[in-house]
């Protein structure tokens, strides 16, 4: 399905360039998330695709080049300042709380958006009960979204894995965020979670109206649910267009089955 | 959604203070009133310290120097400057609060083992502080002459006055710790205890919570502090060193980490061990020794773990016990 991309993109990478040491882990990567779309990132191992997530989320230094979410440059922001500006994440190895409850790991993705302060709490204030019960009411239709509301009181280490990753994703979007990264959301999951995953993604586009940027190495749901990729090769990117486009493209069956001798 | 009373921490904080007043009419002589009166003081430093050991799960191996500065702060205020009170006790909280303050800027950048090794190194900094300065602490013999409290015009001269202060006191950090935890700060503090990556990828700021909730904990222990000065109108530097940070620390954890009732229970149970292990005279502290090792193991998460886990069975009985009627 093609979507309208006439506005400007929600997230623009310009030469972004992160290194460890002496080690490029992303070398002068452009990369676009245009808004309203999925738009996935693939590539081989080592390619650089979680760092590239990290430079979003501001959990590398970027050394060269510039971040910009929905017009605002947020290269040098701290991660809890991106979040608040829009964009939030889930992780590869997955890192729910998993000592409060699924209730509980919701309301906090809400953090931000909850705004009463210390002697509020404190207190007890009108503002501060109106506050709690409008982040209890967002966080549960965000628990009904991916279908755990009925495990709202169990302890988030109690879940199993499939149902922890869905966790982590109803927590990102509890923070109402215009770009939502996933890293590797289908890892671990069998074929029949991994297609719900995939129902998953295209409803918080189309109902959440939340863009979605993607790191997935099953190819079946990435080539399914995308409407661009973009391979990243070595810490470069190779190829950026339409499922199609991406993998009809030589260089890509190249960097993907190696060069033919 | 009205929420029930049980649940509800004014009640539950309300019910603590009217069993902490009722107390004392169970005690055989003032002597365990005096007892009562320092597990009460050790209990509102272990909530605080449990708010960021059990909570925010930073470790701190030196709060009984924030205790002390409490402590030593009243006493040369309101002896050697001549102030008030009242302006002794603000100035003893608000000395643990800035140094605190001081201390969390660089040491919270550190996490677990590393942290615990700073935070025991500023308290025997502050240790040496006190043993050491003799025209300003009075060195290891002390300071004598501290006046006892005195608010209003009213003065606390009897130890069933000064427990009911700091009964109410400790009611009050109690029911504020249990607020403060049941809100945001409460559910950041756990968040970034599990993970700080995530919690701060949702826009939890980690250092600002983190060093909020070790200035809060100081400030709890300088309470605490400028109490205990009023109270025994002397102080030592034993009283702070680093083996009162460790029996801090074990109040916490045998109390239950993450519960505020837990760090109270821990309090008091470890405060009045000893009074009932004294007929064992010359093993008493083998025996102290031995409970702590088996409650331990057989409490892994504390007191209050036990306790949830009794209550439960107690239910589960009571259910089945319904069903053969």
């Amino acid at each position: 399905m093609q979507r309208p991309t006439e506005t400007a993109p929600l997230l623009d990478l310009s030469g972004v360039t992160v290194r460890f040491g002496g080690v490029h882990a992303l070398t002068e990567a452009d990369f676009v998330i245009p808004r309203g779309s999925v738009t996935a990132l693939i590539g081989p191992n080592g390619a650089g695709k979680t760092t590239l997530l990290n430079a979003i989320t501001g959990m590398v230094p970027v050394s060269e080049g510039r971040v910009v979410l929905d017009g605002c440059d947020i290269t040098h922001l701290p991660p809890h300042e991106r979040a608040a500006a829009g964009v939030v994440r889930t992780f590869q190895n997955l890192e729910v709380f998993t000592s409060l409850t699924v209730l509980e790991n919701v309301m906090t993705g809400r953090h931000a958006l909850t705004r009463y302060g210390i002697v509020a709490s404190l207190l007890r204030t009108s503002g501060f009960r109106r506050a709690e019960r409008l982040c209890r009411e967002r966080a549960l239709e965000k628990l009904e979204f991916v279908g755990l509301a009925d495990e709202r009181d169990t302890p988030a280490g109690e879940l199993p894995y499939g149902r922890q990753r869905l966790l982590e994703m109803a927590r990102a979007l509890a923070a109402e965020p215009k770009l939502l990264l996933l890293d590797e959301p289908a890892a671990g999951l069998n074929t029949r979670e991994t297609a719900s995953l995939g129902q998953c993604i295209r409803d918080i586009r189309d109902r959440l109206n939340v863009t979605v940027g993607l790191v997935e190495h099953d190819m079946d749901l990435v080539m399914g649910i995308s409407d661009q990729v973009t391979v990243l090769h070595f810490g470069h990117p190779l190829a950026t267009g339409t499922p199609d486009e991406v993998q009809a493209d030589p260089e890509v069956v190249r960097a993907y089955l190696g060069e033919e001798e | 959604m009205r929420r029930s009373l049980r649940g509800n921490n004014a009640v539950q904080a309300a019910l603590f203070l009217a069993l902490l007043l009722a107390a004392p009419a169970a005690l055989p002589n003032d002597y365990y009133l005096s007892i009562c009166i320092l597990a009460c003081l050790s209990a509102i430093i272990a909530v605080g310290l449990n708010l960021l050991m059990g909570y925010a799960g930073q470790v701190s191996l030196g709060h009984a120097a924030f205790y002390g500065l409490g402590a030593y702060t009243t006493a040369i205020c309101t002896t050697r400057f001549g102030l008030p009170i009242p302006v002794g006790m603000v100035a003893g909280i608000a000395v643990a609060t800035v140094v605190a303050w001081i201390v969390a800027v660089p040491t919270l950048k550190l996490k677990g083992n590393y942290l615990a090794m700073a935070t025991l190194g500023f308290g025997i900094i502050v240790s040496i502080v006190f043993n050491e300065t003799v025209d300003l602490t009075g060195g290891p013999s002390g300071y004598v002459g501290i006046p006892r409290l005195a608010l209003f015009g009213h003065v606390f001269d009897t130890d069933r006055g000064y427990y009911n202060v700091v009964s109410v006191v400790l009611a009050l950090v109690v029911l504020l710790s249990l607020n403060l935890m049941h809100s945001r700060t409460g559910r950041a503090l756990r968040a970034l205890h599990v993970s700080e990556k995530a919690a701060g990828s949702l826009g939890i700021d980690i250092a600002a919570h983190k060093r909020f909730v070790f200035v809060l904990s100081a400030a709890l222990a300088g309470l605490a502090g400028v109490l205990y000065a009023h109270y025994l109108s002397f102080v030592a530097p034993a009283s702070f060193g680093f083996s009162a940070s460790v029996q801090l620390l074990v109040m916490v954890v045998l109390g239950g980490m993450a519960s505020v009732w837990g760090s109270v229970a821990g309090a008091f149970f470890l405060t009045a061990l000893p009074e009932f292990l004294r007929e064992f005279e010359d093993i008493d502290i083998l025996v102290y020794g031995a409970i702590l090792v088996a409650t331990i193991m057989f409490l892994p998460d504390g007191l209050a773990g036990g306790l949830r886990r009794l209550a439960a069975k107690c239910r589960r009985a009571k259910v089945s016990h319904a069903k053969a009627d």
